[in-house]
């Protein structure tokens, strides 16, 4: 069989798109692929610069491609991953896709005339819409993966395992810039009690909606985090003790003075709040610095619950006492 | 592991010589300045050889990977893989046309491999009397892990090394070429260097 007469239908029915430009960027030939698209029959077009047909087209880039096919005699490449398009054309599922163009991967090829020797540069184009929509949706799961892996399930504010990669990261960014940096630990007072008296259902509704609260009282830059049962912490960065021992209070107050409507009731919780300053002299990490601000709560429930207390090395000595005269 | 015999492995190198002349003379061509390659050095490499170039040797320099697959007739085909600096690669740029200001490396680094494999393996090809057609060149760097995963899956045994070293003008620009050819490239490979040896 002469094989000769398939290429031109071929040429024509091929699900990509082809596009033969002279080396001064005029339009020889493009395929019904394209055609189709642009909606402009090829002898209307056909010895006119590719520039004033598709008027979107980088001039510069294009050229600079087009050039180096030509001078090399070798193929370059586009991929939509670093430019969704080089021929503005429409995809052929308008409905169902969310892009409004269609994605492509295009190769530019050098053609070489076989009688004249003429160059030319082939533009392949390929459609790759689908792949593009694939990968968007892919980055997207994988977002919310990590959104999920990092967040507690009931409260929404970060896990215990996040929260505590943050605050190493703010502990190492602190020290190497010199910064102050505090942490807050604070616990539901009477949590127990307050799931005796409107069940767990109650209880939960309470850890979600403080927290809640104390987020919408909270800087951009401070992080919130669960750090077990009714146990919560706030990262405060580039902030001093005192500075956090006003945010802390201030929490305190407002969570005292904010009833939470449960079932027709108002329940009426308080937290107690434990603050502690990274020691620049020290080498603390965090499992130290979670101590001292540990250690500042128990002392904020001894006396009684619903406040603050910040901590400074004299508590430890105060907790030793009375720790020895009530043995 | 297939290996090169002394005539093969002379007449492989005299190809490349050939080959990186032609290269040098379009890239010259093309840059408008002089650019001076070295004769390359070629060696066959195992997996584990090649694994040992993946690890970074200074993590602060950024080592870009570059792959490109070819393929020419009578199932010679293989991977080309591009190693080199981030910066070294912005200098070329510069001298490319790009944009100063281009915040689009991927593109710049692609277009840039792009370019010196397929000038080279164009002219190598040639000797060959293989027209090669190319993939699209694609970014690795960020992809560390799978790639060296991909190299210990016997997929392939033995690998071309070809060093290049590029001097254009006043500054130079050192990247390594490794192409990757698959057990059927390098009989066919080894075929066409037979054929060339009965020649002289």
């Amino acid at each position: 069989m002469d094989a000769q007469w398939l290429a031109m239908p071929i040429l024509q029915q091929l699900n990509s798109g082809v596009l033969v430009l002279s080396t001064d960027y005029h339009i020889c030939f493009y395929n019904q692929f394209i055609e189709r698209r642009l909606g402009v029959p090829l002898a209307e077009v056909r010895h006119k610069s590719v520039f004033d047909v598709f008027t979107d087209l980088p001039e510069a880039w294009l050229k600079r491609k087009l050039d180096s096919v030509v001078a090399l005699n070798a193929p370059v490449f586009s991929s939509w991953e670093q430019r969704p398009y080089v021929l503005k054309l429409p995809h052929l599922r308008p409905i169902s896709n969310v892009s409004d163009y269609m994605i492509q991967n295009c190769s530019m090829l050098p053609l070489l005339h076989p009688h004249t020797g003429e160059t030319f540069v082939c533009l392949l184009i390929e459609d790759a819409t689908d792949v593009s929509l694939y990968q968007q949706e892919l980055q997207r799961n994988m977002q919310a993966l990590q959104q999920a892996n990092r967040m507690d399930g009931l409260t929404q504010v970060f896990n215990r395992s996040y929260w505590e990669q943050l605050l190493n990261a703010e502990i190492l960014r602190a020290r190497r810039y010199h910064q102050p940096l505090s942490l807050i630990l604070f616990d539901l007072d009477k949590f127990k009690q307050l799931n005796d008296i409107y069940g767990h259902q109650g209880g939960d509704y309470v850890l979600v909606e403080l927290s809640a609260f104390i987020q919408s009282l909270l800087r951009e830059s401070d992080l919130l985090g669960r750090y077990g049962g009714e146990e919560f912490g706030i990262i405060l960065p580039n902030t001093g003790l005192q500075g956090a021992s006003e945010v802390a209070k201030r929490i305190c107050r407002q969570v005292a003075a904010h009833p939470l409507h449960y079932q027709q009731q108002d329940i009426r919780a308080t937290i107690s709040l434990g603050v502690a300053e990274l020691n620049p002299h020290r080498q603390q990490d965090v499992h130290d610095l979670v101590q001292c601000a540990d250690l500042a709560l128990y002392l904020s429930k001894r006396e009684g619950r619903n406040r603050s207390t910040s901590y400074r090395d004299e508590l430890r000595h105060y907790l030793q006492k009375i720790t020895e005269s009530a043995h | 592991m297939a290996m090169l015999s002394a005539d093969q492995q002379d007449a492989l190198q005299e190809l490349m010589n050939v080959a990186m002349g032609m290269a040098s003379d379009q890239l010259a061509r093309y840059l408008n300045t002089l650019v001076h390659l070295q004769v390359p050095a070629i060696r066959l490499v195992q997996p584990s050889d090649l694994l040992a170039q993946l690890e970074p040797e200074n993590a602060d320099q950024q080592r870009q990977v570059v792959s490109q697959g070819f393929i020419g007739d009578a199932g010679f085909q293989g991977e080309a893989v591009l190693f080199y600096q981030l910066s070294n690669a912005r200098q070329l740029a510069t001298m490319l046309g790009y944009p100063a200001d281009d915040a689009n490396d991927a593109e710049m680094l692609t277009d840039i491999s792009s370019i010196l494999t397929t000038t080279f393996l164009n002219s190598l090809g040639g000797q060959l009397s293989a027209q090669l057609s190319y993939s699209a060149p694609r970014l690795l760097s960020d992809q560390q892990e799978l790639l060296v995963q991909r190299i210990e899956t016997p997929g392939w045994r033995a690998a071309l090394q070809v060093s290049i070293h590029y001097q254009v003008i006043d500054y130079a620009f050192q990247c390594e070429m490794v192409l990757l050819i698959p057990e059927l490239g390098l009989q066919t490979l080894q075929q066409r260097l037979d054929a060339i040896l009965l020649e002289y």
